[in-house]
């Protein structure tokens, strides 16, 4: 095809330069990812001295030190990973699926979704055992989006689920399957028993092998599909008319987001059960690296997500040793003050420019 | 290359209210035409009706002889470049990043960014006097830079005709020129077929071609500046007293309305 | 169309026929539900004989229980419900956020660990428990509730109240607070998880006057500055340098109105604990009911009051003898509505 008169004289490699920008700042977080799995698979009740860990990642290494890390340690630390890299990448789609920066990843039913299918296996089939509510989790998961999306759909005016229309219908639906949760939990206190470890996200004991087989490939699953729709998405940025001018059709491209956000929820929910804030935060931090574009926003979203997740399981362990702190404390009580930090300091700099 | 766009008895209805009453018109190849009317005349809802941003109850709309709303939309895209009206962009999106998405009709979902596709977007840039600025965030820009910025994405779509609502609404009058000089210049240089709506009466007799004046959702002229630029016909369309004169430089008219100041 | 202006408070309103519809349906639909639920109970009184007992010329008997046991709860749930409902809408149209509430600007996370603190430890405590319950509670949320805002307001001071900022740093002051809360919650017994529990669900069981004056006169107090800062709202609606452009000192008249949100929420917190749902969607049930743009206040103070009353009254009788918290039925009433309005919304308030 021809250029239709678009003759460039003079080129420099802008694009290239991004590039390398962008890549450098991954390389960055992903040795920071890699720094934080050796702390992770060194650190606890029985801490291991960098010697032994490398002994037992190549394969060799005392018994004591191969049990501690391939039996204890290394499953947390996937689960973390899983947990921690869905949750910010589904946060990243959301928030820019309704535009709307408050967004965190249970706005469109999919956390709720699985509370209440939790729930309702403790509750009604006496279920306690992660692995067996596994299913439920997911099936919630589903079933929590497929609603949030029909009434999202059935209250846009254009039927094309517009952003303020999702945004709502996930209020609402949310509400409504919060409220059935909390009717369970307050009629039946042993039910309240289990779920209060699930809701807060914990890691501890490390979540069955035959859990992570299942939430690894879904929360893979839904990374692949996000990050091929990111330039899509990116186009939904500037507008449903100037994507559609663009040739994009938003409402597929919405359902698409919609379709992976239900994937890394629900594999991550799996995992480490309902873990707050780091969906909603790590989208905000890491924005502040890569720039509002999703191509680069949403790999950095699943490295930094992953360390944030990792490194607040390492404190959780370390702040009230011997016992421990569940994950979703630790990032908490943590995490909140240090985004506190983030937010003031960035309006400094920005004055500052 | 150019392209053609034909809408054929176009009927859309907002909420009861019909915005475009069997309106048809036939832009052809090559053509500038401006598209003129009071507000909520129609004429952004035509022009976003030929972009296939909205959808007419009855009418077809063509693109190159093709029944618009059954091609691909990426297929479209590769033809068509669209300017919406005060479009939006993310906080921080630099120039480049905007521009570079004019190239999405060009590309699957599995093609990585190409050479190609940065030189035709840097040409994009350069064309509209941005290259100096691409790594710029957008908000930083100028109304005119920005403006231009828009128009830049939608030229590294290699559009063959291209829709702009409005292109000049903001700018003042040095900018005003030098987007419409801009779009007068591709056209001049690939044929691009331009169809854009203007408010300034002035402005779209010196820069279009062809003039179509719209009232009530209806067209109520339709040809070149020396049958639609008179003061008969703008008084149909406006219920505006004025005069017309002519230019002497660029022999084209200007309107002079009456109005009540001395 | 004629527009009738409203004078209420040497304030004057225009108000479109369709909001004056809104606001007195729903104000007699939350009279009509009061009356009925100053009724309902183990000692039931027919809505007649509820009237004439308010009125003072009842049966002795249904007198004390109506006016005495029932009607502060009844009472307290219509002004529990409006605060809430005013909160939410101010903190929406402040932030300029669908998502925004009040309880992402840490009040209630500040206010549970008080609370929540006072039942983990005083439930170990047998002899301490009793007083704990009924004042300790209260007090607690309030400190608590009172701290963390204070703490989101003196982080404003640094940063102004301009826009998404002052969610943003709510959200990372709830966030920690939220972790102190489960943390209690996993490290306490299951009895005391399960009283913390209710409470964290919000509440209105075994209400009485003292509560009520309490909070109303803390709500007052707070009211009548709003009758000074709704109009400025609206002319903040316009967009920040609109508004400015109107002679608005934009920064102080956003701190006042979070500030006012803020306290708002601490108010019924304290006496009734978080219950949820109220403050983040009555103001969209508002919008959506009236066909206004943004946030209307009148409007989501009295579908507020209607959604508590309403809800307070499923949540005693639904599975009587046994009372569920007020907190979790809020959602059963109002979101079934809020989906109605959303799906038959045709008007376009969604844009």
């Amino acid at each position: 095809m021809s250029l239709s008169g678009l003759v460039l004289t003079r080129a420099p490699a802008l694009r290239s330069r991004t590039v390398s920008a962008q890549a450098g700042w991954l390389a960055m977080t992903a040795s920071a990812l890699l720094l934080a799995v050796l702390l992770s698979l060194a650190v606890g009740s029985r801490g291991l001295i960098p010697g032994e860990l490398f002994d037992v990642v190549r394969g060799s290494g005392t018994a004591e030190a191969r049990a501690i890390v391939l039996e204890l340690r290394l499953s947390r630390t996937i689960a973390a990973v899983i947990a921690g890299a869905g949750l910010a990448v589904a946060g990243a789609v959301i928030q820019g699926h309704t535009r709307n920066p408050l967004a965190d990843p249970g706005l469109l039913g999919v956390t709720s979704g699985a509370a209440v299918a939790v729930v309702l296996a403790i509750f009604l089939l006496g279920i306690t055992d992660p692995a067996g509510y596994l299913w439920f989790c997911l099936l919630g998961a589903l079933l929590g989006t497929v609603l949030v999306t029909a009434v999202g759909l059935a209250g846009a005016k254009r039927r094309d689920a517009s952003p303020a229309s999702l945004v709502l219908a996930g209020a609402a639906v949310n509400a409504l399957l919060g409220a059935v949760t909390g009717v369970m939990l307050l009629l039946d206190s042993a039910s309240l028993d289990v779920y209060r470890f699930w809701t807060v996200g914990s890691l501890a004991g490390g979540p069955d092998a035959q859990v992570l087989a299942v939430a690894g490939p879904l929360v893979l699953a839904g990374l692949v599909i996000a990050i091929a729709h990111a330039p899509a998405l990116d186009s939904l940025a500037l507008g449903d008319d100037a994507a559609k001018a663009l040739g994009r059709n938003p409402l597929r491209t919405r359902l698409t987001g919609l379709a992976a956000v239900t994937l890394l929820v629900g594999g991550a929910v799996a995992c480490a059960g309902s873990l707050g804030f780091v969906g909603l935060v790590a989208p905000h931090v890491v924005r502040r690296l890569t720039g509002p574009v999703h191509r680069w926003l949403l790999p950095q979203c699943a490295l930094v997500g992953a360390v944030f997740v990792l490194l607040a399981d390492v404190v959780g362990r370390l702040v009230v040793h011997p016992d421990e702190l569940p994950v979703g404390v630790v990032l908490g009580i943590f995490g909140g003050p240090a985004f506190v930090l983030i937010v003031l300091r960035f309006r400094r700099s920005r004055r500052g420019r | 290359m150019s392209s053609s766009v034909t809408g054929e008895g176009l009927r859309v209805v907002y909420d009861g209210d019909p915005a475009l009453h069997e309106v048809s018109l036939k832009v052809e190849p090559g053509t500038v035409t401006a598209v003129i009317g009071p507000n909520g005349c129609g004429k952004s809802t035509l022009l976003r009706t030929l972009a296939r941003l909205l959808k007419p109850e009855a009418g077809v709309v063509t693109l190159d002889g093709t029944d618009i709303n059954r091609m691909p939309s990426r297929q479209v895209a590769q033809r068509m470049g669209v300017l919406p009206q005060s479009p939006t962009a993310p906080d921080s999106l630099s120039v480049l990043d905007l521009v570079a998405r004019g190239r999405d009709p060009h590309r699957r979902w599995y093609d990585q960014w190409s050479a190609q596709d940065e030189e035709i977007s840097l040409a994009a840039l350069e064309r509209c006097g941005l290259l100096d600025f691409a790594a710029r965030d957008l908000d930083s820009l100028s109304g005119g830079q920005r403006q231009r910025a828009w128009i830049a994405m939608a030229l590294a779509q290699q559009p063959r005709l291209l829709l702009l609502d409005e292109p000049t609404t903001y700018l003042d009058v040095v900018h005003q020129i030098e987007v419409l000089d801009l779009l007068r210049s591709l056209h001049a240089e690939a044929g691009t077929t331009i169809v854009m709506v203007l408010h300034d009466l002035t402005m779209a007799a010196r820069y279009a071609d062809r003039l179509v004046a719209m009232r009530a959702g209806k067209v109520i002229a339709d040809g070149g500046f020396a049958e639609v630029m008179v003061s008969e016909v703008l008084a149909r369309v406006f219920d505006l007293d004025c005069d017309v004169i002519t230019d002497p430089r660029t022999g084209r008219p200007v309107v002079l309305p009456h109005g009540r100041a001395r | 169309m004629t527009v009738p202006a409203v004078r209420v408070l040497g304030v004057s309103a225009r108000l479109r026929p369709r909001y004056l519809v809104v606001l007195v349906t729903g104000a007699l639909a939350a009279l009509a539900l009061s009356v009925v639920s100053a009724g309902v109970g183990d000692y039931a009184v027919p809505p007649g004989r509820v009237v004439a007992a308010l009125l003072g010329n009842g049966d002795p008997m249904e007198e004390l229980v109506v006016t005495t046991i029932r009607l502060p709860r009844v009472l307290l749930a219509l002004v529990v419900g409006a605060a809430l409902g005013v909160s939410g809408a101010i903190t929406q149209a402040t932030a300029r956020n669908a998502l925004a509430s009040p309880d992402l600007l840490g009040v209630t996370a500040g206010a549970s660990v008080g609370a929540v603190l006072v039942i983990v430890i005083g439930g170990r405590d047998a002899a301490g428990s009793g007083i704990l319950r009924t004042v300790g509670i209260p007090v607690a949320a309030l400190i608590g509730g009172t701290i963390a805002a204070g703490l989101v307001l003196l982080l404003l001071r640094t940063t102004g109240a301009d826009g998404l900022r002052p969610l943003l740093v709510g959200v990372g002051v709830s966030a920690f607070l939220s972790g102190i809360v489960s943390w209690l919650m996993v490290v306490a017994t299951i009895n005391d998880a399960a009283r913390a529990n209710v409470w964290l669900t919000g509440t209105l069981n075994g209400r009485s006057w003292a509560e009520l004056w309490a909070a109303g006169a803390a709500l007052t107090v707070i009211a009548l500055p709003l009758v000074v800062l709704a109009p400025r709202l609206l002319t903040l609606r316009l967009g920040i340098d609109v508004a400015r452009g109107l002679g608005l000192n934009t920064g102080r008249t956003q701190a006042m109105l979070l500030l006012a949100a803020v306290v708002l929420a601490a108010a019924t917190t304290a006496v009734a604990g978080p219950i949820g749902f109220v403050a983040l969607v009555v103001p969209h049930l508002a919008r959506l009911a009236t066909g206004s743009a943004g946030p209307p206040l009148a409007a989501s103070a009295v579908l507020g009051a209607l959604l508590l009353v309403a809800a307070d009254l499923v949540a005693r009788t639904a599975f009587a003898p046994i009372q569920i918290p007020t907190g979790a039925v809020t959602a059963f009433v109002g979101a079934p509505f809020l989906i109605w309005l959303l799906i038959r919304n045709r008007r376009g308030v969604l844009t």
